[in-house]
């Protein structure tokens, strides 16, 4: 049964069935007892009434009279054994029973007897339980049918209680149903009892992270599109350049001009691609210890055709091979965005320092470098996607520290921006160690 | 014709500069919107071309600056920007003309002319002069049916006077129109250009006032 309304409407009218029977059942109980008293005290009287009559004739024993409601039988016996009277015929009468009150089984039912001995005479009452037994039915009956309308109320105010405590839940049901696919606003809570508000409140919490989650998946859609116009912008106008170019050496700018623009469009789809794995919703990553010395080896590999191009020197300092928990492509991705920024944001023959450091069971990857360094007011603002400071002119992406925030925050890593020692910017990330090694190794 | 380019994108503004370089039309082209106000401040454009995402000042910002001072000189709008509810924020807030990246280096150009003959108030961009008959829409100079070829130069020098026909511009003024920021001025080379229109047009086309500068005749 699916429906919460109808199973309970069924289950209090089970109920309410119930306690009618129940009910019933006492006061029958109730009415036999009852009628056995009342009737056990009207055999009684009749028999002492019966004893001072002087019934020695015979004719009492064929005369009828009109008999009463109850059927009570009447039978007199002299002490010869010859019965003198006996009130109304029957096929089956009990014979003479013991003195006093007993029951009797015949053929014909369940016999209660009370017998009297009296001047040689015993004079016995007999009546049929069965009668008795519809007295007291009768009389349960009379007195149980009120409750058959008072029990139909009842089932009428519990379906209503049901049914009007249960609205809200068709309500929330009801909204839930028809709004828009895309419609994720909070179902409202009112008058909606606490039992059922605990679960729309979980219900909205549920639905507002859905907005929230959606609502930054369509800003980032969105940026995204933006931001891929302006590169798609410079490839189509350098091409039309180029087919434009009138001489040999305006072409082959035109054509260097064309492969920056390729490239550029190229890294800004990579970075897209790298952030949105990164996202937050995305399947989080194999954990498993990385070195973290590798990733940045590799990383600086990555970023060494730039840096020599740009003759910016890249400095290693203490360097400790120390494991921590996470991906390592992912880290890598990290720690190259690092790199690549400072050594694009180092002057000509400028220089990066990088270096590993342990404490406290804390890792601390540490890049500075030489540049123009970012000031106080944009330290919050670079970690947001596509934010650019304002008059750089090393034409990035804007996403390198969105993804660098974006993979510490899914390695539990801490980012910090600051002041460096060679003039230009210090990145600082703080993560925890994945196994007490602590095995310092000499600058590599 | 002389345009201000408003673009922080460097590889963007390179072709922009590129394209309208070779087509005589002399360009200053800033890189954000402080720059971009300190140029309106000390020169005279024909246009502006105005990229709406820019770093510091917004590039609504600016436009709304440029017509509360009654600035009008004509802008068109550049940017990625391209729902309905952005252009029109674009318009209202003084923009003439709207362009969405990525565009055609044709249409970019087309436009602009349209923007700047708009302005100027002559839709029919016909200028004439005895024999001589200018197309500033067309960039056809005929004489008595007879077309005659200009270089990018001359052209750029020509159409600034056809423009404002009984105006005088000086030396410097249409030097101004010639080059950007970027050029290189050679001392003589407004006389070497005039030289050679006159040579084409007619020795009495352009006139000379002298110490002060040139001029066509008013028709």
């Amino acid at each position: 049964m699916r429906s919460l309304r109808i199973r309970l409407i069924l289950l209090l009218g089970v109920a309410i069935m119930g306690s009618a029977a129940l009910q019933f059942a006492v006061s029958l109980r109730e009415a036999m007892q009852e009628a056995n008293k009342l009737f056990d005290y009207h055999m009684k009287q009749m028999a002492f009434a019966l004893k001072d009559t002087g019934l020695d004739d015979t004719e009492w024993y064929t005369s009828s009279k009109p008999s009463t409601n109850f059927d009570f039988v009447i039978q007199i016996w002299s002490d010869d054994g010859v019965r003198v009277f006996q009130r109304r015929p029957y096929l089956f009468l009990p014979q003479q029973a013991e003195v006093g009150f007993s029951t009797v089984s015949l053929n014909n039912g369940d016999w209660r007897v009370y017998a009297i001995e009296h001047q040689a005479r015993r004079i016995q009452v007999a009546q049929k339980m069965e009668t008795r037994r519809d007295r007291a039915i009768s009389l349960a009956v009379h007195s149980l049918w009120p409750i058959i309308p008072v029990s139909l109320l009842l089932f009428a105010v519990a379906w209503w209680v049901v049914t009007s405590a249960l609205s809200p839940l068709n309500r929330i049901g009801h909204d839930l149903a028809h709004r828009n696919a895309d419609s994720l606003a909070p179902v409202s809570d009112e008058g909606v009892p606490r039992e059922v508000s605990l679960l729309v409140a979980e219900l909205n919490s549920l639905l507002g992270r859905m907005a929230n989650a959606l609502r930054s998946q369509q800003h980032f859609v969105a940026d995204a599109a933006h931001e891929l116009r302006s590169p798609l912008t410079a490839l189509k106008l350098q091409l039309q350049t180029l087919t434009r170019a009138k001489d040999e050496a305006a072409r082959t700018q035109a054509v260097a001009r064309l492969q920056g623009g390729v490239e550029r469009a190229s890294r800004l789809v990579e970075q897209l691609l790298a952030l949105a794995r990164q996202d937050p919703l995305s399947d989080s990553p194999p954990q498993a210890p990385v070195r973290l010395s590798a990733c940045m080896e590799n990383a600086i590999s990555d970023v060494g055709p730039l840096a020599s191009s740009r003759n910016v020197e890249i400095r290693l300092g203490d360097v400790a091979d120390i494991s921590v928990s996470g991906n390592a492509e992912a880290l890598r991705i990290m720690i190259r965005n690092l790199i690549d920024n400072a050594v694009r944001y180092a002057p000509h023959d400028g220089t990066v320092a990088i270096a590993i450091s342990f404490e406290n069971a804390r890792v601390m990857l540490t890049v500075e470098d030489s540049g123009p360094g970012i000031s106080e007011e944009n330290r919050l603002r670079v970690f947001d996607r596509f934010y650019r400071v304002p008059g750089t002119s090393a034409g990035g992406s804007g996403l390198g520290l969105a993804i660098v925030k974006a993979i510490a925050d899914r390695h539990d890593a801490t980012v910090h921006l600051g002041h460096s020692r060679l003039g230009g910017l210090k990145v600082d990330i703080m993560m925890s160690a994945a196994m007490a090694e602590t095995s310092e190794s000499a600058p590599a | 014709m002389k345009i201000l380019l408003v673009e922080d994108d460097v590889m963007i503004g390179e072709n922009i500069q590129i394209a309208l370089d070779g087509e005589g039309i002399a360009i200053d082209w800033v890189r954000d919107g402080n720059a971009a106000d300190a140029a309106l401040a000390t020169q005279t454009y024909d246009a502006v071309l105005l990229d709406l995402g820019l770093p510091g000042k917004d590039g609504i910002e600016l436009l709304r600056a440029m017509r509360t001072r009654s600035d009008s000189t004509p802008v068109m709008a550049v940017t990625a920007r391209d729902t309905v509810p952005e252009r029109v924020l674009g318009l209202k807030a003084g923009a003439d003309d709207y362009l969405i990246k990525p565009f055609d280096l044709e249409e970019l150009i087309a436009r602009l002319h349209a923007l700047v003959r708009r302005a100027r108030g002559n839709t029919d961009s016909v200028y004439r002069n005895g024999e001589v008959l200018v197309n500033a829409a067309t960039r056809q100079v005929m004489i008595a049916d007879r077309q005659v070829m200009l270089s990018s130069r001359e052209w750029a020098i020509l159409d600034a006077l056809v423009a404002r026909p009984g105006a005088i511009l000086s030396r410097t003024q249409l030097e101004e129109r010639l080059y950007g920021w970027a050029g290189d001025v050679e001392s003589n080379a407004i006389e070497v250009y005039i030289h050679g229109l006159r040579k084409k047009l007619g020795q009495q086309f352009v006139i000379n006032v002298r110490g002060l500068g040139y001029m066509v005749e008013k028709n």
